[in-house]
């Protein structure tokens, strides 16, 4: 028996990425009220630092929005 | 207004729009969850029109990324001096981001093994619920969610680590 799940699958991916995004917004509020660098100046230090892994995140990212939107949902 | 005044207005501004962006983010994104659980959706992932592949959601994501890297160029950041404790929440912040991306990754092993729950139904990896979302979105609002969520994704990719500072390293003799 295979019943679908996509709306209970959909809500926890949606509420994941939901918390992912709220705990960054929650530290940059928390540098905002300490005077720290923000997240975006801290995650330019690391690219700085970093350049070929900053170049492998960025490809990773491409090739995972390439395998989302250049590929069919398969016909279940 | 005289300047301490306005620095304290500013400061004040920038607190209260961090605590609306972050109350925002944790509301609307659960409210949404909440709004697909509970949705009237088809009982499966049906469609009658083929939405992908679709090129040009990939060409927003390029552009959007080109954009990113414009706009640390054109404001570029003047980050305040790093203190331990800064440095430690950064270490933290890092730490929580692969937490994150580690229980992504562990229900995707779940979704790609289609392993059964109780009710007999069975998780799909989170590609099909992503390309499932692409489809509805599509009949619904014409792919606007879609389009906003890519450009959002790779504009902010393009701003943090295709840094401005590093190009200006690289174009140095």
């Amino acid at each position: 028996m295979t019943a679908d799940t996509y709306r209970i699958g959909m809500a926890i991916v949606i509420e994941a990425l939901c918390v992912i995004v709220t705990l960054i917004a929650l530290l940059d509020t928390v540098a905002d009220f300490r005077g720290w660098p923000n997240v975006t100046e801290n995650v330019d230090a690391w690219t700085q630092r970093n350049p070929w892994l900053a170049r492998a995140l960025v490809l990773f990212l491409f090739v995972l929005l390439a395998h989302f939107v250049l590929n069919p949902l398969p016909r279940g | 207004m005289n300047a301490p005044a306005r620095h304290r207005a500013q400061a004040i501004g920038s607190h209260l729009f961090h605590i609306a962006i972050t109350v925002g983010v944790f509301a609307s994104g659960t409210a949404i969850a909440v709004l697909v659980w509970r949705a009237d959706t088809p009982p499966s992932c049906v469609y009658t029109i083929d939405r992908l592949p679709d090129p040009w959601l990939f060409v927003i994501g390029v552009v959007a990324f080109v954009i990113g890297h414009y706009i640390g160029v054109v404001l570029p950041d003047r980050p305040p001096k790093s203190t331990d404790a800064s440095v430690k929440a950064g270490r933290a912040a890092m730490v929580l981001v692969f937490f994150g991306a580690t229980l992504v990754w562990i229900f995707e092993a779940v979704g790609t093994a289609q392993i059964a729950l109780a009710s007999g139904a069975k998780l799909e990896p989170i590609t099909y619920y992503t390309r499932c979302a692409i489809y509805f979105d599509a009949d619904f609002t014409g792919g606007a969610f879609t389009r906003i969520a890519i450009f959002g994704i790779f504009l902010i990719a393009g701003h943090w680590f295709w840094s401005d500072a590093l190009t200006r390293r690289t174009a140095k003799p």
